[in-house]
């Protein structure tokens, strides 16, 4: 019996360690290394160049909830559900965007209740809500909080506001539950 | 007492951590509620068991009944899917609207509930994307008389 214990423990202490990484990522915090040059130059500016990625550290708890135009955001990209995407929020719920691209459907769009208009910094290399709209926030991932790796990088993801080649009329008031899906 | 305590506060935290793993990658149960899915489901007081497997439509095909995150409203919801990315669907109820056909887009499915004049699904919302899915509607738990699996909808042609 004694021995029993002795061979389940090394396994049973690697099975806790794995559950405990999945708490943390799922809860807490999420790493992810920034790729493409999408975000150029606020996350892996060195891109293009070099392919050196950011590695940036992404919260969870409560991150889809007090979100701010101008955060960096990581979320589930619309047209592939196994891809996560990096962007930053430009407008939320009630804005009016003007998208920058002339081949969005709509000249103007509002954003609907809990979803936010999401761009890459970079707009000449980005696939953002100009091509595929606004996106639910319960498609988002985790609000970008620190850059980590390469060490000389370490630092907060500063939140920018209106930085934007779309024109955002600001809404004034939050916008509250359309009554149709209360 | 105190041995009792300590041994208490060692496992207790290791029981939520294995809780969270189970919920997170084999399956939860969950209450339901509303006219949309009956007859399958009843309109309150019943449970059903929702398989991880499938989160972000993984594995997912027409017909199947699966839990996602509303898009619009902050909850989560169930309801039937009836076209994959790439498949033609109605767009509004059989015999209303213009009779419409649309193309499912890339990464996206059409849903549908059962009840469909007490259903808001995708006649209202468009196509909702595959990263929204939570997982797969394998079986019914609750009320205890219609314990039962769930049946993929799409009946093979005669």
């Amino acid at each position: 019996m004694q021995t029993l214990r002795q061979y389940a423990r090394f396994p049973y202490r690697a099975g806790l360690a794995f559950a405990t990484g999945i708490l943390i990522n799922e809860k807490l915090a999420s790493p992810l290394a920034i790729e493409g040059s999408s975000m150029h130059p606020a996350l892996s500016p060195d891109y293009h160049a070099t392919g050196r990625k950011d590695r940036v550290v992404f919260t969870k708890w409560g991150a889809a909830h007090d979100l701010k135009r101008g955060d960096v955001i990581a979320f589930w990209t619309p047209h592939d559900p196994e891809k996560i995407g990096v962007k930053r929020v430009v407008a939320v719920a009630g804005d009016t965007v003007v998208p920058r691209s002339d081949k969005y459907p709509l000249r103007e769009e509002v954003v609907p209740f809990n979803h936010v208009w999401v761009e890459g910094d970079n707009e000449r290399d980005t696939k953002d809500s100009n091509d595929y709209g606004p996106i639910s926030k319960a498609l988002i991932h985790g609000k970008a909080s620190y850059i980590v790796w390469p060490f000389v990088r370490f630092g907060p993801v500063e939140s920018i506001h209106a930085k934007s080649q779309s024109k955002i009329r600001e809404t004034p008031t939050a916008m509250v539950v359309p009554e149709e899906y209360l | 007492h105190g041995p009792q305590a300590w041994r208490l506060a060692f496992w207790a935290p290791q029981l939520f951590i294995w809780l969270h793993f189970g919920i997170y990658l084999v399956g939860t149960i969950k209450d339901t509620g509303g006219p949309s899915m009956l007859p399958l489901l009843p309109v309150s007081d019943s449970a059903v068991w929702i398989s991880r497997k499938y989160r972000r439509g993984r594995g997912i095909q027409v017909g199947d009944v699966i839990s996602f995150a509303h898009p619009i409203g902050d909850y989560n919801a169930i309801k039937r899917v009836v076209g994959m990315p790439g498949d033609f669907v109605l767009r509004d109820t059989p015999g209303e609207g213009e009779g419409m056909m649309i193309q499912v887009p890339r990464g996206h499915c059409y849903v549908v509930g059962d009840n469909l004049p007490w259903s808001r699904d995708s006649r209202m919302l468009g196509p909702i994307p595959l990263a929204l899915i939570q997982g797969k509607v394998n079986a019914t738990l609750w009320p205890f008389t219609r314990i039962g699996r769930v049946e993929n909808g799409l009946a093979p042609a005669l």
